[in-house]
């Protein structure tokens, strides 16, 4: 049951986190310029480790069983999860190089 | 004993093939007559009467394209007048995106889906039914519209204040609004189907990882559909309650915004790409096989792939508005996520070159047009990446550049593999061939126009020449390319002459093509050219993800289901394991009337917010005979 739980949160974190930090990314610019700090990025930088955080646990507690579904399920997590994390990292990148004020 | 007593019921066991498909026949064909027709539910029929309008919108569509070749093929050119060469390019891409690629290719899913998952019907068929309908009533309404000389003139995608109720007079961008409204339920209707079908009607031993790349493609794009248009259908009614009641949404002077209207588009409009580009990656890994007569290669990176690239495509919509004042972080969020989206798609061109590069090639005419595809793609793909950087988009902006760019990825990314399919599945379809001659003359003219037609405005857009201008003066550097840009579409527009030469010729007198004429691996072939209104005598039973090259002799097949009334399987949703029988509804006149009090209710709210109201009745009237009591009941296996 637990790993049944573990499964499926590994599975929708990393496009979970990165649809979050997508939505502080038009959010947070503004505080961020009133207020002279760089949440934004830390926010996408969090995010990107959330995501990374939930491709390794979905490759740890990927099934082993002769169940060939569920090991479908596993191996295409397996391969979007990164893609998402590689996303982040760029978002992260971006948002610590760009003046929060710049419009 | 009742007549519903298992006993009792005749079933598909133990009887002779003939008597089956003779009792199927009786139990699932339509009866002759126009209202018969009009009342049909079977999803072979609607797809094809979805597919050949769609098609007509295509050729409607390529003549407003040539009209506006030959306004700009020369400067100061007066062949066409302001007012409705503003007409013509709205028309245009309104008529392409809302009633050509995304009708088509979700035609193309209601035809297939249901024969590649091994079932009988789509899911809820009257609904696909209404949906036809809907979909005809939008383009009727639209193409009227631009017959009577009031069509929108503001642009496809509508943009306030320009469509707002202080500069847009008259009725047309409300016209274009409803447009919208007609076209999006159509294609919500059929997404639903499409999901519940492949998530509840697929062939036993089904698996997810047995399932075939085109209809998991197709169930993406249908989770597309149903996430992405619901912000275009409210958009579109807020932006027809602000030109008819006097709301505000739009109106920064009244506390609206006007940003909001492009966000919501967008929001819309770029996974709409991925919408008619998706099916096509389905397509295209559905052809390469049979052609290059090996499995796939790397099909779980493709799905993984497919599924990827429809969560992104919800994260890329402001890389339309970056000039537009956002603030740069913000964007520079929409330029990562765009080229993360390059990441999935480069894996599937990948698979497809190792597949190739493994295979053994036949070069038939569905094989030449994937070829084409994937060549024009990758050139579409490339300046997808260009324009998704901030400082380059900025430059190239509302000029051909960009033109360039959207022909290269729609065109190239989507109607090439969709010829491609026709060529496939067109056998399949008709139970004839088409002609190899024809098809190769279309493709190489097609091939050769288009790359004529479009690469040169790549250029044009860096030249600086704005889009959507109706002329310009001689002085500038833009007129020879222009006559040449003209002068190829024509080359393009005999391609696609040819291509629908060769339909009409093959459908009346093409070779036939019996059961499974390319020798290919997936469960429509497993069923005669074109398949009976039962689709499959026997559901079959899957135990690969190439069934017919697997099991070469006899196919496996389950047995009990009902002959004297229309019934299907019902699976479950990850192993398709059977759970129940169920009962399919009957043909109806009801989803026809249903489609008219719905039309008569959204045309009549251009005009008055009260027939919403008064037409109200006519609808519920209609969905009350639709969903009357049948007193047929599920049975569980």
């Amino acid at each position: 049951m637990m790993g049944q739980l573990l499964r499926n949160s590994s599975l929708v974190l990393p496009p979970l986190v990165w649809a979050v930090s997508l939505q502080m990314g038009e959010i947070m610019p503004y505080a961020d310029c009133g207020r002279g700090s760089s949440l934004t990025g830390w926010i996408a930088f969090a995010a990107a480790t959330f995501a990374a955080l939930g491709c390794c646990m979905l490759w740890l507690v990927r099934t082993r069983s002769l169940n060939t579904n569920a090991r479908f399920v596993d191996h295409v997590g397996l391969i979007t999860g990164p893609v998402f994390t590689f996303a982040l990292l760029m978002q992260g990148a971006a948002a610590l190089l760009i003046d929060p004020c710049a419009h | 004993m009742t007549k519903d007593d298992p006993i009792l019921t005749p079933r598909d066991t133990d009887i002779a093939d003939a008597e089956l498909h003779a009792r199927l026949m009786r139990t699932w064909t339509s009866p002759p007559g126009l209202w018969a027709a009009i009342a049909t539910v079977d999803h072979k029929v609607i797809a094809r009467r979805y597919i050949a309008t769609a098609f007509v919108f295509l050729i409607l569509g390529g003549i407003l394209a040539l009209a506006m070749r030959l306004q700009l093929s020369r400067p100061e050119a007066r062949y066409i007048s302001p007012d409705r060469y503003n007409q013509i390019f709205t028309m245009h891409g309104t008529n392409m995106m809302f009633l050509f690629a995304v009708p088509v290719m979700e035609a193309m899913a209601v035809y297939l889906v249901p024969l590649m998952v091994g079932t009988r019907n789509i899911a809820f068929p009257r609904l696909n039914a209404f949906s036809y309908w809907m979909f005809l009533g939008g383009g009727l309404l639209l193409w009227l519209s631009f017959a009577l000389d009031t069509a929108p003139d503001v642009g496809w995608f509508a943009y306030v204040p320009l469509s707002g109720p202080e500069y847009g007079p008259g009725k047309r961008a409300d016209l274009w609004a409803q447009m919208i409204t007609f076209t999006e339920i159509a294609a919500l209707a059929v997404a639903v189907e499409i999901v519940v079908t492949v998530f509840k009607q697929r062939a036993p031993g089904m698996s997810l990882d047995r399932v075939p790349v085109l209809v998991w493609a197709m169930l993406v794009m249908a989770f597309l559909v149903i996430f992405a248009m619901p912000a275009i259908m409210f958009a579109s009614s807020t932006l027809i309650l602000d030109r008819l009641v006097g709301t505000q949404f739009y109106n920064p002077a009244k506390g609206g915004d006007a940003l909001l209207w492009q966000h919501l588009f967008w929001f819309f409009g770029h996974p709409e790409v991925y919408i008619i580009f998706l099916p096509a990656v389905g397509m295209v890994s559905t052809i390469l096989p049979t052609f290059v007569r090996r499995p796939l290669f790397g099909y779980m990176l493709l799905v993984g792939a497919l599924i990827a690239t429809g969560i992104l495509s919800f994260g890329l919509w402001v890389h339309h508005m970056f000039v537009t004042g956002l603030p740069r972080v913000g964007e520079s969020f929409f330029t990562a996520s765009s080229m993360a989206i390059a990441l999935p798609a480069g894996a599937q061109i990948f698979c497809w070159l190792a597949t190739i590069w493994a295979g053994k090639p036949v070069f038939r005419v569905p094989f030449l047009f994937v070829l084409g595809f994937i060549v024009t793609f990758v050139l579409g793909g490339l300046t997808g990446v260009m324009v998704a950087s901030l400082p380059f988009d900025t430059q190239v902006h509302d000029t051909y550049f960009v033109v360039a760019h959207f022909h290269y990825v729609l065109v190239g990314g989507a109607v090439f593999p969709l010829l491609g399919a026709v060529y496939y599945w067109f056998p399949k379809m008709t139970g004839r061939m088409m002609s190899e001659r024809l098809g190769k003359l279309s493709f190489w003219l097609i091939f050769a126009g288009f790359h004529l037609t479009f690469f040169p405005m790549h250029i044009l857009g860096l030249i600086g020449m704005p889009r959507r201008i109706y002329t310009y003066q001689p002085e500038l550097p833009w007129a020879g390319l222009n006559l040449f840009v003209s002068l190829s579409s024509l080359v393009l527009a005999a391609g696609f002459l040819v291509f629908f030469i060769d339909v009409v010729r093959s459908r009346r007198s093409g070779l036939p093509a019996g059961r499974n004429p390319w020798g290919a691996s997936t469960l429509e072939w497993a069923t005669a050219s074109p398949p009976p209104a039962y689709n499959f005598a026997h559901i079959p039973v899957v135990f690969s993800r190439e069934p017919l090259w697997d099991e070469k002799d006899a196919l496996p097949v389950t047995s009990g289901l009902r002959t004297d009334r229309r019934e299907l399987l019902v699976t479950s949703l990850a192993a398709a394991i059977p759970q129940a029988r169920e009962s399919v509804p009957e043909d109806s006149l009801w989803p026809f009337f249903a489609a008219l009090a719905t039309s008569a209710m959204l045309i009549g709210s251009i005009f008055t917010p009260w027939a919403v109201v008064w037409g109200a009745f006519p609808m519920a009237v209609t969905l009350i005979g639709w969903f009357w009591p049948k007193g047929t009941k599920e049975e569980m296996s």
